[in-house]
């Protein structure tokens, strides 16, 4: 009898596991045993399963092992310093004097970061930089099971930078922190963030992704955010057009704790948001939501998984995608309400807007409830810019193209409504339309 | 200034106008009436060249120009104003942004400088205000949450702003009480002028008691069955449109 090999490492793949090898030694903690058995259970799993492919349902629409034929080899570097008072990433939040933490092509620039001084009780610094707090790796080896995937498990092995983030009890941050992270050349990195929010503590967190680099980045970030906490989260990512984004975050929401994230993605070839939320204390109010725009031939996958483990939680996950030319959007949501989350209220949508014949958007919707007594709902459309309205503005006089960018404006500016944050929605709402003027300059690389 | 000849159109492969023929001259107003289904409207929406009707026949020119080989913003820039039987909501446009944006584009149309922002304001709020709009319904989105009344108002605001050279109001009484009624149709005849025309489309009768028009038409099947003077009005309102649809079949 012949057998058959149940899996069989790709290009793709064997090259990660060779980068795993080369680097293992000089990694964030290495000297630490604990981080250095994680990584290695964790390529382990990686090497056994490879990258997620289609015919995984939770990869079903994006066939990453499919996709991601060769890794991008390292290109030139710049020489010249990025300079963050003319990058329109960075100025979109410099109102609001945050305290910048700085990567370039995967590494911590200490010399770029600072800012605003983080206050009593804030710690923040890069994983890079010496041994990994106990409060971090506590994060960090919390989720060792493989219960992820391979992306999440390829992160965990690699990561070679990233933010730790801790907030302590009952501590306001005050004003926003912002981690920055410019891809200068092509070349495949791997970002890891731990974000602590202690009980009554409050923060403000934003994560902006670009540069012109076509490279594959895989960014992670793990929250643990206690009981009365506060925090608002967004994320841009605006990387080149040619660029892989991977990002998948897990956070776990403690009792009468707010936790509002948002994420615009504006760029990319391929991108992938994954967002696994937990309701882990009673009467928390989540909101994860977002909006994406997608163009030319790049492909755009958001997932979510927001389960309620505890009672009388709140949350809600509002999506706006907007897909134009050849561009594919995905969106997956579950809602997972287990035994014991009684009076759960969870409602999720997702509104897909088509710009062209050739676009094209998935949405799956999934709601898995096993409490009694609870509020759950979620609705997806798929459609066109509406043809009365289009018209109604053109017998104003409007021209088409400026009718149009009127309603896609609009469009996005409802996704936004979802920012909790009101200088956080200024800046994303600069961005988005930063990004709308590019269009009709004919400009798909923003 | 508005000649139709021999007009037809159809929608979704069905005829609705077959064979319109009507002259508005330089500060005429003319009435369209006619019961339901007769292809008023229609004719409103292929002047203003919406796409979802397709012209089969017949030639539109308006200022001596082929109407119909425009599109529908380019014949708004030429002075051709529709006033909606059923304004669309836009969530997410503000009101202002969109009136200035139209009044953006005529500026530019006819190579005259934008208004600046306080000219804007002032010109906004001076008819708005002849019209009872208040600053709140302006700072709303477009027709969003507007009752029926102010909507139709809103669109008398933006043919105030916009000063078209023939106006058409489709329906423009429809679900308006009294006071709404006079509001409207005092704001209509405050732009009565000798170089603006109007093409007043009903189904009633009461409208024109407000605003008067100098011919009356009767639209039955998709065809001008009729034609008077502002009498012709009142006839119809006594004896319904039952005799001349009838001849019209």
């Amino acid at each position: 009898m012949k057998v058959q090999p149940i899996f069989s490492a790709n290009e793709t793949e064997r090259a990660l596991a060779a980068a795993y090898g080369a680097a293992a030694g000089r990694l964030p903690g290495a000297g630490d045993e604990r981080l250095a058995a994680l990584r290695e259970r964790s390529i382990a799993r990686f090497e056994a399963t490879g990258l997620p492919h289609r015919r995984l349902e939770t990869w079903k629409y994006t066939d990453l092992r499919g996709i991601l034929r060769e890794l991008p080899e390292q290109g030139a570097v710049p020489s010249d310093r990025p300079d963050l008072a003319e990058l329109p990433l960075a100025r979109a939040f410099a109102a609001l004097t945050p305290h910048w933490l700085v990567f370039v092509d995967g590494r911590f620039r200490p010399e770029l970061s600072g800012g605003a001084a983080p206050g009593a009780g804030v710690t923040v610094r890069a994983l890079s930089d010496g041994a990994v707090p106990d409060w971090a790796l506590a994060e960090l080896t919390r989720t060792d099971a493989g219960e992820i995937d391979a992306v999440f498990d390829l992160n965990t092995a690699l990561m070679a930078d990233g933010a730790l983030i801790h907030v302590g009890e009952g501590v306001d941050a005050g004003a926003p922190i912002a981690i920055l992270h410019l891809g200068e050349s092509a070349g495949t990195r791997h970002l890891r963030h731990v974000v602590v929010v202690e009980e009554g503590a409050r923060l403000a967190l934003a994560e902006a992704y670009g540069g012109p680099g076509a490279g594959l980045v895989t960014a992670s970030a793990l929250w643990r955010i206690g009981d009365g906490a506060t925090v608002d989260h967004v994320k841009v990512q605006a990387i080149a057009s040619g660029a892989t984004h991977l990002a998948p975050q897990l956070g776990a929401v403690g009792a009468h704790a707010r936790f509002s994230t948002f994420t615009l993605s504006l760029g990319a070839g391929l991108a992938r948001e994954e967002r696994r939320v937990t309701c882990a204390g009673e009467a928390s109010t989540v909101s994860v939501s977002g909006a994406y725009f997608l163009d030319g031939k790049a492909h755009g996958d958001t997932t979510l998984v927001v389960t309620h483990t505890a009672p009388g939680c709140t949350s809600r996950e509002r999506f706006k995608g907007l897909v134009g030319d050849h561009a594919r959007g995905v969106f997956q949501g579950a809602v997972i309400v287990e035994r014991g989350a009684g009076k759960t209220d969870a409602r999720q949508s997702v509104d897909a807007l088509l710009l062209s014949d050739d676009a094209r958007h998935d949405a799956k919707p999934e709601l898995e409830i096993y409490a009694d007594d609870v509020q759950c709902g979620h609705g997806a459309t798929t459609g066109e810019l509406d043809r009365n309205a289009l018209f109604y503005l053109r017998a104003r006089g409007i021209a088409k193209p400026e009718a149009e960018r009127l309603l896609i404006a609009a469009f996005l500016d409802d996704g936004l409504s979802a920012v909790e944050h009101d200088g956080f929605r200024a800046a994303l709402g600069a961005l988005a339309a930063a990004r709308l003027a590019a269009r009709d300059r004919g400009a798909s690389d923003a | 200034m508005l000649s139709i000849r021999n007009l037809h159109a159809e929608v979704a492969d069905t005829p609705i106008l077959k064979g319109v023929d009507l002259e508005i001259g330089a500060g005429e107003v003319h009435a369209i009436m006619g019961p339901n289904g007769s292809g008023k409207s229609t004719l409103a929406h292929v002047l203003a060249g919406r796409d979802d009707y397709t012209v089969t026949d017949g030639e539109v020119t308006f200022d001596g120009a082929d109407l119909l080989a425009l599109a529908p913003d380019e014949r708004a820039l030429a002075g051709l104003f529709l006033a909606f039987q059923y304004p669309i909501e836009i969530p997410g446009v503000a009101t202002m942004t969109f009136l200035k944006e139209a009044l953006a584009a005529l500026a530019r149309a006819r190579g005259e400088k934008e208004l600046s922002t306080p000219e804007f304001m002032r010109a906004v709020r001076a008819r708005a205000r002849a019209l009872a709009i208040s600053d709140e319904m302006l700072k709303r989105a477009l027709n969003v949450g507007f009752s029926g009344g102010e909507k139709k108002r809103n669109e008398i605001l933006q043919m105030a702003l916009l000063e078209p050279r023939l106006a058409v109001l489709d329906e423009t009484d429809s679900g308006l009480d009294i006071d709404a009624l006079r509001i409207v149709a005092d704001g209509v005849n405050a732009l009565r002028s000798p170089g603006r025309s109007f093409l007043v489309i009903t189904h009633y009768q009461r409208l024109l008691e407000y605003i008067v028009p100098d011919r009356v038409h009767v639209m039955a099947a998709g065809r001008i069955v009729r034609s008077g003077g502002k009498e012709l009005a009142l006839e119809l309102e006594e004896r319904g449109y039952g005799d001349l649809v009838s001849d019209a079949a």
